[in-house]
């Protein structure tokens, strides 16, 4: 793939006509400056937007985020919507780690009570929510509870006392997708899923304990508890082993369900099933119900990292903004073409960022639009957006999820030294506990594209608005 | 990671064992165990990112592979493993993907390239 083909439509959108490779049913909307388009065609993941337009049912345009990044079949950054009656579902659309996502809690708490006091407080923090390879959780959770998390997602720790109402209303969904079933998912996953519950996993998880250094939008930051000068704590995570299986065991089961519906795809790790087919709505219950694991297990995390706060900072209190996921498969409702049609949004490395007045998202954002969230790399801003019409008409109401990677984990482990950048964070003030020094190398701030730029492109493609930027003074990487 | 090996077997064991080194398994001690495993799956390809997931859902469960003893035909696989608790590991591997694999067979030898979720 090179910039030939691609036609620039504005200086932040550009087009891969569906005429570029036989399969395509749909054009490829990339959503970049040229700068980051030009650094997107170093590795594949333009090819695999045109391989994902392959799918049956796609309607509108594959869509590509300006953090986009090579993944498995799919990229990261991708958004592809597929008629309900007539198109497919695909596990490697989603990714996985199902309803991988990020949760951002906010507090009145300024910087300067916490600044003295910050390494005891992320020790603790560290502490409280178990972190690192092969985790087991807050608590191991019997086959009954975990059949209710399935079901249930946010709900059952709300049932259980791990979240408050304000907790459940301000997540996506409210914490939990309907449709899921537990009689969907392998023993294998129940197995995985058990133990880690209340765990933060390894790899790019994190939790983050951020500045508010910069407000753009008063009112939405006033809706969403964010004052200047005061510190917020983001969080990480996804379905840990629970998820992973579920994927793992569907992209097998696949591998044969396409060639019985007759699907030619360019790459097995596209492999689908119709969406009104038996292994098709299988596959939506599983996912749905490895969403709500998700769900559950970063309220849990959500609710030991309010729990430490509240212990270390007497009279001050954690508010969740927003719980979102970005690694989903989600029936919804859009105008396609001048119809309003039902589509199944699949969602790999992308965030949901519904504009202001959709149904589905709480009271107090009806206004403003959803909150979306967008982490840095460690080390470098996280931004809070809120999502707006022209992104539900553009990109499925979607946005990017983080700054996007550049350099592979094995690169990043060549070129940075952990123990060296854990002096460097130090030196800029920024507390990090890390369960290995080869995992901090490999999310280094190196290995991540700007993700100012990032916003730069969001913001002049109209899918989202600045609403405040984030600086971080503590990390704890997983 | 790229393996290699003069035939199928014993290029399913080098995956093995690079699957285990990109874990950075560090083995125990204590009571080994037999495991007999029997897949079905389309093709070679199928074949081997199964026998890999199941090895990672071993891994899972606290054991690492240190004898094998495979078969293969066509779209089976019989494997008899002789399995050693884990001590620790530094890694994980979300999935083995299905990522352009492709299974070569030429000149008296077996080569392919896997793509791990990490």
């Amino acid at each position: 793939m090179d910039l030939k083909q691609i036609e620039k439509i504005n200086a932040y959108e550009w087009e891969i006509n569906q005429t570029a490779q036989p399969w395509m049913r749909v054009p490829v909307r990339i959503f970049s400056n040229e700068a980051m388009l030009k650094a997107a065609l170093q590795d594949r993941s333009l090819e695999q937007a045109v391989n994902a337009a392959a799918l049956p049912g796609l309607v509108g345009r594959v869509c590509v985020m300006p953090d986009v990044h090579q993944g498995y079949g799919f990229p990261i950054g991708g958004v592809a919507a597929t008629e309900v009656q007539t198109g497919v579902i695909s596990p490697g659309g989603i990714g996985y780690d199902i309803n991988c996502g990020v949760r951002l809690l906010s507090s009145d708490l300024p910087k300067q009570e916490v600044v003295n006091v910050i390494e005891d407080f992320i020790r603790l923090l560290y502490q409280a929510c178990p972190s690192g390879v092969g985790t087991k959780g807050v608590f191991r959770v019997n086959e009954k509870e975990l059949k209710q998390i399935c079901e249930q997602g946010s709900g059952w720790a709300l049932k259980n006392g791990y979240a408050s109402r304000q907790d459940i209303e301000t997540s996506e969904d409210g914490g939990c997708i309907a449709g899921a079933d537990w009689m969907a998912v392998s023993r294998r996953a129940f197995e995985r899923g058990a133990e880690q519950v209340g765990s933060l996993g390894s790899g790019n998880h994190f939790i983050e304990v951020d500045l508010i250094e910069q407000v753009f939008d008063e009112q939405a930051a006033s809706a969403m508890g964010l004052s200047v000068g005061n510190i917020a704590i983001q969080l990480h995570s996804g379905s840990r082993g629970f998820g992973h299986q579920v994927c793992t065991d569907f992209v097998h089961q696949f591998q044969s369900v396409s060639t019985k519906y007759h699907i030619q795809l360019p790459d097995r790790e596209l492999v689908c099933a119709p969406l009104n087919s038996g292994e098709g709505r299988a596959y939506l219950a599983a996912m749905r119900a490895a969403a709500n694991y998700a769900f559950c297990n970063r309220q849990v995390l959500a609710f030991a990292i309010r729990q430490t706060f509240e212990d270390c900072f007497p009279g001050h209190h954690l508010r969740n903004v927003y719980d979102l996921a970005h690694n989903i498969g989600k029936l919804e409702t859009h105008q396609v073409e001048g119809r309003e049609l039902q589509v199944c949004v699949h969602r790999k490395g992308a965030t949901r960022a519904f504009g202001p007045g959709h149904t589905d998202l709480p009271q107090q954002y009806k206004k403003i639009g959803q909150p979306v969230l967008v982490p840095g790399s460690m080390g470098t801003s996280s931004w809070v957006l809120v999502g707006t019409e022209t992104g539900m008409r553009k990109s499925f109401g979607s946005c990017s999820h983080g700054a996007g990677r550049v350099l592979s984990r094995t690169q990043a482990k060549k070129e940075v030294n952990g123990g060296q950048l854990r002096d460097e964070l130090a030196a800029r003030g920024i507390t990090v506990q890390a369960g290995s020094l080869r995992g901090l190398a490999e999310e280094a701030p190196q290995a991540y594209k700007d993700v100012d730029q990032v916003i730069d492109c969001i913001e002049g493609a109209g899918l989202g608005l600045r609403v405040a930027r984030l600086v971080p003074l503590a990390v704890i990487k997983g | 990671m790229d393996v290699f090996a003069p035939n199928l077997p014993e290029m399913f064991n080098n995956a093995a064992l690079g699957l285990y080194h990109i874990l950075g398994i560090r083995k125990g001690t204590g009571d080994r165990e037999s495991v007999h495993i029997e897949l079905e799956d389309i093709d070679l390809e199928g074949l081997l990112v199964a026998f890999l997931n199941e090895l990672l859902y071993q891994v899972e469960e606290g054991w690492v592979g240190e004898e094998f003893n495979i078969e293969i035909h066509e779209t089976h696989l019989e494997a008899q493993l002789r399995m050693t608790p884990i001590l620790d590991r530094q890694h994980d591997i979300k999935a083995v993907t299905y990522h352009e694999l492709k299974i070569i067979q030429e000149n008296g030898c077996c080569r392919t390239r896997i793509v791990f979720d990490l």
